[in-house]
């Protein structure tokens, strides 16, 4: 039982781009509790079902496997019959005929990412085994987020223990300032303090910061505003307009904003702004379309997007992100990447111009970036998968407005009905 | 070349995009594998318990100083451990020289400095270690900032558009100017880092990053520039020097739509330089001219350019250039708001009607464009 645990908090939140060739790890490098020769077994025994496509937990009873095979089976029944429909309907109707076919199209990735999904719960938290797995703890908050991000948005939110995962963020404490570390005994940094307050507001656990955790997490996130406005990442002096993003969005979850906070950020971030209309990391830095997303987010908790000068030309330079692949790159003259199918997409939705792109075209390009082997997302095509790009693309696909997908919150990037019970800034009293 | 020897474009972070997919090992394979690097593991946990333990207790020695450097040679992604070599630094290695003296600090932190440079070559585009490295100069009264301008330039001879190294830029200049024993005046350094952005732009037209911080620089020069105290033997430069200390926009546009001319007919393709461009037509330059025959004989041209450029191509390429159309809607809008002529608006339109033919991804902001805007 307790595998799980181990997983996450001895072992390292896998698949952050690491080469997922093995299954028989379990019992080399787990904490010592597994039978290497049974789950072989366990594996050998239900990996033929759907082809070889859906994997095994090793750390989950084989009880639970099966159901969670039964669950699944039975959605694919139910696609079946869909994708049976659509076709007597396409027989019917030619002039439908295109708009089925995508819809098949639709629900054949659909099951091809149930099947990642299913894969990628295997791999996410499992137990390390090469020295690179060892090596991602400094990006393990935010791993966690990435992947519970996905299995929420693909309606998978039971696949871990809730008590474990939220036990595991508050062991990632910083006790000397109250903010979120990376992992155990890592320093508290703003990156890591929101991805950790995104994890439990996902799993509806705010409320179990005690008075004093929550004390210390709203002292951490304002001690870091400097006098210009802007934040620093923790006490060391970077700053970036992520931890603005980070910051604002922090205090909208605990619902701790303030006008003498709120004011100076976006003044602040308001300065970020370039003569192409989009943002930099500070002041007089380039324009990106990840600052991009940060800077209009910042602006869209603070209730303060009508503040931006001259929004067509951040809409236009938006929108010429999308190149002849139908992918989006960060940059003028970059290649385009999955990644930004977020960053981009989000900042377009939260100027209300979606449409100013083609969202078929991105729509193909995302899903021609699966692996259907193993499952998952990678950057570009053909290369390897990873947690990041499989959040950012399937949060994407969600702006599309992809079938069957939870729909992203593109202010928070968390899922709507999550974010839908957090309260609106300016507060009315 | 020994700069580029050890160099590399990968990180951490950016590891995770781009790379080649896996293959998948046999159990054989991985068993082997993880045999191999059982030591390893077991030596790299040991470490970053010892280090992780030694920061929580707070001790500061060389024992633990040497133990930073190793895990950081390890992974120099784990911030927590710069956190710790920062601690180190200041709670031991500065204690083991007298306070106030300035030269031994510095030799310190040159040291350190060494130290960041290598990691560096390693992973150019990682955060941390470029946070090291502002966190050191900081502190040393004695910084070297020519040195450190130099080597930004190594690193942007390997790639041209690194994020961090042009942010990096802009905070040294920043440095130089609150620097106040650099005698350099603001404005100086401004125009300097001005005929900076030239150069990297005669090297490659398609730098946007470079675009990006001359737009930057041009505004501050507009605002304050070197007197004439300054003189620069080649004559560009010195006709530059001319309209931003008469603050002549219009001789300003001049000059500069003679540069872009040149980078858009070397790469039509390229959008850095039209973005760029769009800026020169915005309300910056033009809003404040009051000379309203000026500003037409200017917009009328760069659109006869525009124009010709478009039938090159369509000749060449046998299709329309998508930048020269949506460059002359810009300039039907600014012309439209200068004269308020129809023929302007009918332009206008007709080539919307072609660009939404042309470029169907973006078909509806240009359905959305308003002329009058």
């Amino acid at each position: 039982m307790s595998s799980i645990l181990n997983s996450i908090v001895n072992g390292k939140v896998h698949n952050l781009g690491y080469p997922l060739e093995i299954e028989e790890v379990g019992g080399i490098h787990g904490s010592g509790n597994s039978n290497l020769r049974q789950e072989i077994n366990i594996n050998d025994g239900t990996l033929q079902d759907m082809g070889g496509h859906i994997g095994v937990d090793f750390s989950v009873p084989v009880e639970t496997q099966r159901m969670s095979m039964t669950k699944v089976r039975t959605l694919i029944g139910e696609l079946e019959i869909n994708k049976n429909v659509t076709k007597a309907l396409v027989d019917e109707n030619v002039n439908l005929r295109e708009q089925m076919n995508s819809q098949r199209a639709m629900l054949l990735s659909l099951q091809q990412q149930m099947q990642f999904m299913m894969i990628e719960r295997r791999h996410l938290f499992r137990h390390p085994a090469y020295l690179v797995h060892f090596m991602a703890d400094h990006l393990k908050m935010n791993a966690l987020y990435w992947g519970l991000g996905t299995l929420f948005l693909v309606n998978h939110t039971d696949e871990f223990s809730r008590d474990e995962v939220v036990r595991f963020v508050f062991s990632c404490i910083d006790e000397s300032n109250g903010g979120f570390g990376a992992a155990p005994n890592h320093d508290a940094h703003m990156l890591s303090t929101l991805s950790a307050l995104q994890v439990l507001k996902m799993y509806d656990a705010v409320g179990e910061l005690s008075l004093e955790q929550r004390k210390g997490v709203v002292q951490f996130v304002k001690s870091m505003q400097l006098p210009d406005g802007s934040f620093q990442g923790d006490q060391f002096g970077e700053v970036d307009t992520r931890f603005v993003y980070n910051a604002l969005q922090c205090l909208s979850i605990l619902e701790e904003l303030t006008p003498s906070i709120v004011d100076a950020a976006v003044d602040w971030i308001l300065q970020c702004q370039n003569f192409d209309g989009c943002f930099g990391m500070v002041p007089g830095s380039e324009s990106h379309a990840a600052q991009g997303f940060t800077c209009l987010g910042a602006l869209s908790i603070a209730n303060a997007l009508d503040k931006l000068p001259n929004k067509e030309i951040l809409e236009w330079w938006l929108s010429d992100r999308q190149v002849d692949s139908g992918g989006l790159n960060g940059r003028p003259e970059k290649l385009p990447d999955v990644c930004y199918s977020w960053w981009v997409l989000s900042s377009l939705a939260m100027l209300g111009k979606l449409h100013y792109i083609d969202g078929k075209k991105l729509q193909k390009f995302i899903l021609s970036c699966q692996d259907t082997d193993k499952g998952g997302i990678s950057d570009r095509k053909d290369k390897e998968v990873d947690v990041y790009h499989t959040f950012f693309g399937i949060a994407g696909l969600s702006l599309l407005g992809y079938d069957d997908l939870r729909k992203v919150d593109p202010i928070y990037c968390l899922p709507v009905d999550v974010t839908s019970t957090i309260k609106k800034y300016p507060y009315s009293h | 070349m020994s700069f580029v020897k050890g160099y590399s474009q990968n990180s951490s972070f950016e590891s995770m995009h781009g790379r080649d997919k896996s293959f998948k090992l046999t159990k054989e394979e991985a068993l082997k594998r993880m045999r191999l690097e059982k030591p390893r593991v077991d030596n790299y946990k040991s470490l970053c318990e010892r280090v992780l333990l030694g920061r929580k207790q707070r001790i500061y020695n060389q024992e633990y100083y040497d133990l930073v450097t190793d895990l950081l040679e390890w992974n120099q992604e784990l911030y927590t451990v710069w956190n710790y070599r920062k601690e180190l630094i200041t709670n031991f290695l500065f204690k083991s020289i007298k306070e106030a003296c300035v030269q031994a600090r510095h030799d310190i932190l040159v040291k350190e400095l060494d130290f960041v440079l290598k990691k560096l070559k390693q992973s150019p585009k990682s955060y941390w270690i470029w946070n090291h490295r502002i966190w050191c100069l900081k502190l040393d009264k004695l910084s070297n900032w020519p040195m450190e301008l130099q080597l930004i330039e190594t690193f942007l001879k390997v790639d041209s558009r690194n994020y961090h190294v042009w942010s990096y830029r802009r905070l040294i200049v920043g440095f130089m100017k609150s620097d106040q024993e650099f005698t350099k005046s603001d404005e100086l350094i401004d125009f300097e880092e001005f005929k900076f952005t030239t150069k990297m732009i005669n090297r490659d037209i398609s730098n946007y990053s470079a675009w990006h911080n001359r737009s930057q620089l041009i505004v501050k020069l507009f605002l304050k520039s070197p007197g004439i105290e300054l003189q620069d033997d080649d004559k560009s430069i010195s006709e530059y020097l001319g309209v931003f200390r008469k603050k002549d926009k219009i001789g300003f546009l001049r000059k500069e739509l003679n540069l872009v001319k040149t980078a858009i007919y070397t790469d039509p393709e390229d959008s850095s330089v039209w973005f760029y461009l769009k800026w020169l037509i915005s309300d910056y330059f033009i809003k404040e001219l009051t000379n309203t025959e000026e500003v037409l004989k200017l917009v009328e041209k760069l659109n006869v350019d525009v124009e010709e450029l478009n039938e090159v191509e369509l000749d060449d390429n046998g299709i329309e250039n998508n930048w020269c159309l949506i460059t002359e809607v810009y300039l039907m809008k600014r012309l439209f708001k200068l004269q308020k002529n129809p023929q302007d608006l009918e332009k206008f339109h007709e080539i919307l009607n072609k660009l939404m033919v042309l470029d169907p991804m973006r078909i509806e902001r240009y359905k959305e464009i308003k002329l009058n805007e």
